[in-house]
């Protein structure tokens, strides 16, 4: 089935399901939908997921609204200028005691665990620098300048939170079936990830991505067995 | 409602709400991050007031469909007293209606047959389970898109995608996904 026609058909369910059809579209899908099972069973699926997620939002929203109900205005704002701006001003004095606290928890009940898996980001995410000549060259494509830029944010463990968040979008993309873009940048693109989560101390999201890279990696032996050692290590 | 409940709760739902709000007033808008801050922070107070004065009562909309367009709105009244004039196309969702239409969607359920209804039931409560566990990034897209729904121009400002393309590109794939494991699961119900 090609991709225009996959997209089409999404498009089309969505509307239908928005009443956006004249009366004329409205039939005319309707007819198909009895003869062209591809387009049923995708609308169906489409429909449920819809509905699904109405009932479940209702409930939701419905205990966020019970919430601000029972608090006053004044929590409201201070629990929105904190979301908001999350930095918070202390006196030296206070800094230093709070980093004190912080250093002295850290060492005694979190270091082991945290600290091996954050270094284990670290070290393997200078595992690939050998394999990046496509992005050292002088006239790099848009997509190239980015993924470079990301990639350099892993190394350094700067701005983690966007650059998984973007890089997972990537990851989506370049793991597609239709060939784009990020294509021939997935191995490298699932590395960084896994590595980032990993620096982020997320250990099971980087498993998971790690499992995925040796699916699509099995031809490579030495890639696999780098995902390997670092599986083993988590 | 216990106070301390509450107050996370009220923390959950503005966290979520944060990033894609500053990513949609910033990229729609143009505006800086302190005016970002400001008009999220006046949100939540109109919405308190709102919600105290009953205004919410007869909204079929989602609560962050509702939250966004006060934003919005007030993204607006900020720029015409800046004496900047914004003509939008966004394809914005109206604030209190749902942009989805439960007859239409009703009648494609009615497609798959099943006269059983323990045999239903089950299958809505798999749906359920399946669309609160779905990993990032197409928890946010699809729940953005059929539950909110934004349009992929929304989606793209909100979630900082370089183009509509690539959303619809990515909402596919995580269609795709999403009826692999729907399908993969009836089959233990049965």
């Amino acid at each position: 089935m090609n991709d225009n026609k996959e997209y089409i058909f999404d498009e089309r369910i969505a509307r239908y399901m928005k009443g956006e059809m004249s009366e004329e579209e409205t039939l005319s899908f309707e007819q198909e939908l009895k003869t062209n099972y591809e387009l049923r069973a995708k609308a169906i699926v489409m429909a449920r997921m819809a509905k699904a997620m109405k009932s479940v939002g209702q409930q939701d929203d419905q205990q966020v609204i019970d919430a601000i109900q029972s608090v006053k205005a004044s929590a409201v704002t201070s629990m929105a200028k904190k979301i908001s701006k999350p930095s918070i001003k202390l006196s030296y004095r206070r800094m230093s005691l709070a980093a004190s606290v912080v250093i002295l928890i850290c060492v005694g009940l979190y270091y082991n665990d945290y600290y091996s898996t954050v270094s284990l980001g670290e070290k393997y995410s200078t595992a690939f620098v050998e394999e990046q000549s496509l992005l050292r060259g002088s006239t790099l494509t848009e997509v190239e300048e980015e993924l470079k830029a990301l990639y350099a944010n892993v190394q350094n463990g700067e701005n983690l939170k966007e650059t998984i968040h973007r890089l997972s979008i990537l990851w989506e993309l370049s793991t597609m079936d239709t060939y784009n873009d990020y294509t021939d940048h997935a191995p490298y693109i699932g590395w960084y990830l896994a590595c980032a989560e990993l620096m982020n101390g997320e250990n099971d999201k980087s498993k998971a991505i790690l499992e995925e890279l040796l699916g699509y990696n099995k031809d490579n032996k030495e890639f696999c067995l780098l995902i390997q050692e670092l599986l083993e290590q988590l | 409602m216990n106070n301390s409940y509450s107050e996370q709760i009220l923390n959950k739902f503005a966290a979520k709400q944060w990033e894609k709000t500053l990513a949609y007033l910033q990229n729609q808008f143009n505006l800086s991050r302190i005016d970002c801050e400001d008009i999220f922070q006046d949100s939540f107070i109109t919405l308190h007031q709102q919600i105290l004065s009953g205004k919410l009562a007869e909204m079929s909309a989602s609560l962050t469909t509702y939250f966004i367009s006060i934003c919005r709105n007030k993204a607006f009244e900020r720029l015409r007293r800046n004496g900047t004039t914004v003509l939008l196309e966004d394809q914005f969702p109206h604030a209190k209606e749902d942009s989805f239409v439960d007859e239409q969607i009703d009648k494609l359920i009615a497609l798959d047959n099943s006269d059983d209804d323990i045999i239903e039931k089950r299958k809505q409560s798999l749906v359920k389970q399946i669309v609160k566990d779905l990993p990032s990034p197409c928890n946010e897209l699809l729940w953005a898109f059929y539950r909110d729904g934004f349009s992929m121009k929304t989606l793209a400002q909100m979630f900082n995608y370089k183009s509509e393309d690539a959303v619809k590109v990515t909402k596919h794939r995580c269609c795709e996904k999403f009826k692999m494991r729907f399908e993969e699961s009836i089959k233990h119900l049965f």
